[in-house]
């Protein structure tokens, strides 16, 4: 029946399937560690402009103090501004990156492991496997968690009706069976026996058209006990 | 008579089915469950008159649900409802003190059951 080696377009194509099971998770590796590599790059600039900084100031304080009288306090707070300014970058450059790893670490534990689970088991019961599940869906993220609850509600919804039309079908087939065999085998078989089997097939048939009937269908409608496409049930209307 | 009943069913579909077979003769779904451990929490709050209970769910079964509910209340009134096979849960499910069973492609048997009580 249902098997992991069904695949229900074979023809398509690799690269518009999700990908691997680690491409997503790949792809937002890639993007933290560029983030974090030109925040560091940053910081290093920083750090290498003020130590340059520093140098440069010492330069002008001996030359200052060979050709000129003491400078007055409002002309050196000039360079001591420009290094607390320096150094708060510096700061907030490193708290930047932290806050990046920590972001880096929260993101694929919360958001992008879940994703890929999901990935894994919606391409699987596209496939038409429903024997996997969605784990952890109230420890995701909230989002995540309650799509990975509906999409096991889906698989769930859908494993239901195959075993109920796989319940219904063996039933009347046995039922049928029967039948065929006794007419076969006693031609004087009453015809209200025959009546009340067939009877049955067809209480159940209509149970199942019933349950048919509460699921909305894309493109498709269920009009006069016909499956129509939706636009030719407009034209099949009386007038 | 009108009964007052808790639909204990993982699927949606399924939940929404029993319901509407139910719904027409005049019982009240007065709550749905999808899971065992939602089932007695919902039998304890609700105290209704039927529980319809699925037999495979994510979490507690419908089995060990239906017996923690008959520790709760040993007049419980709980009506098994599965795509499970027939032969092989019935007698299962009767010794326990169940109505009965019913399996779901002829789910509207269950209307007997209950006109039965």
């Amino acid at each position: 029946m249902l098997s992991s080696e069904i695949n229900i377009d074979p023809c398509r194509p690799k690269e518009r399937m999700w990908g691997n099971n680690s491409g997503l998770h790949k792809q937002i590796l890639v993007f933290f560690t560029l983030l974090i590599v030109l925040a560091s790059i940053l910081s290093i600039a920083t750090i290498y402009h003020h130590s340059r900084g520093e140098a440069g100031l010492d330069n002008v304080v001996a030359l200052n103090q060979k050709t000129s009288p003491p400078a007055t306090l409002g002309d050196e707070a000039d360079p001591r501004i420009n290094m607390g300014f320096e150094n708060g970058l510096i700061i907030i450059t490193v708290v930047m990156v932290c806050t990046l790893v920590l972001f880096m670490f929260f993101f694929i534990s919360k958001i992008s492991r879940p994703l890929n689970e999901l990935e894994k088991m919606t391409r699987d019961m596209a496939d038409g496997r429903l024997d996997q599940l969605v784990q952890d869906t109230k420890n995701a993220g909230c989002s995540i968690g309650m799509i990975g609850e509906n999409v096991n509600s889906l698989a769930m919804n859908l494993q239901e009706v195959l075993l109920l039309v796989w319940n219904l079908s063996e039933h009347n087939l046995t039922t049928l069976d029967q039948t065929i065999e006794n007419l076969e085998n006693d031609a004087a078989l009453p015809r209200e026996q025959i009546g009340s089997r067939l009877q049955e097939i067809k209480t159940e048939l209509e149970q199942m058209r019933e349950i048919t009937r509460q699921f909305e269908f894309f493109d498709v409608t269920l009009h006069d006990k016909k499956a129509l496409a939706k636009d030719s049930t407009a034209n099949s209307q009386p007038f | 008579m009108s009964k007052r009943i808790l639909v204990v069913d993982d699927s949606s579909m399924m939940r929404k089915m029993i319901a509407n077979i139910l719904n027409p003769p005049g019982h009240i779904v007065i709550g749905q469950a999808k899971s065992g451990e939602e089932a007695v929490e919902m039998y304890q709050e609700l105290k209704p008159d039927l529980v319809t209970m699925d037999i495979t769910m994510r979490g507690m079964d419908g089995i060990t649900a239906a017996r923690k509910i008959f520790n709760l209340d040993a007049n419980a009134q709980i009506i098994f409802l599965s795509n499970l096979n027939e032969d092989k849960y019935k007698n299962e499910v009767e010794e326990m003190g169940a109505v009965g069973f019913v399996n779901k492609y002829k789910a509207a048997e269950i209307l007997d059951l209950i006109d039965g009580i």
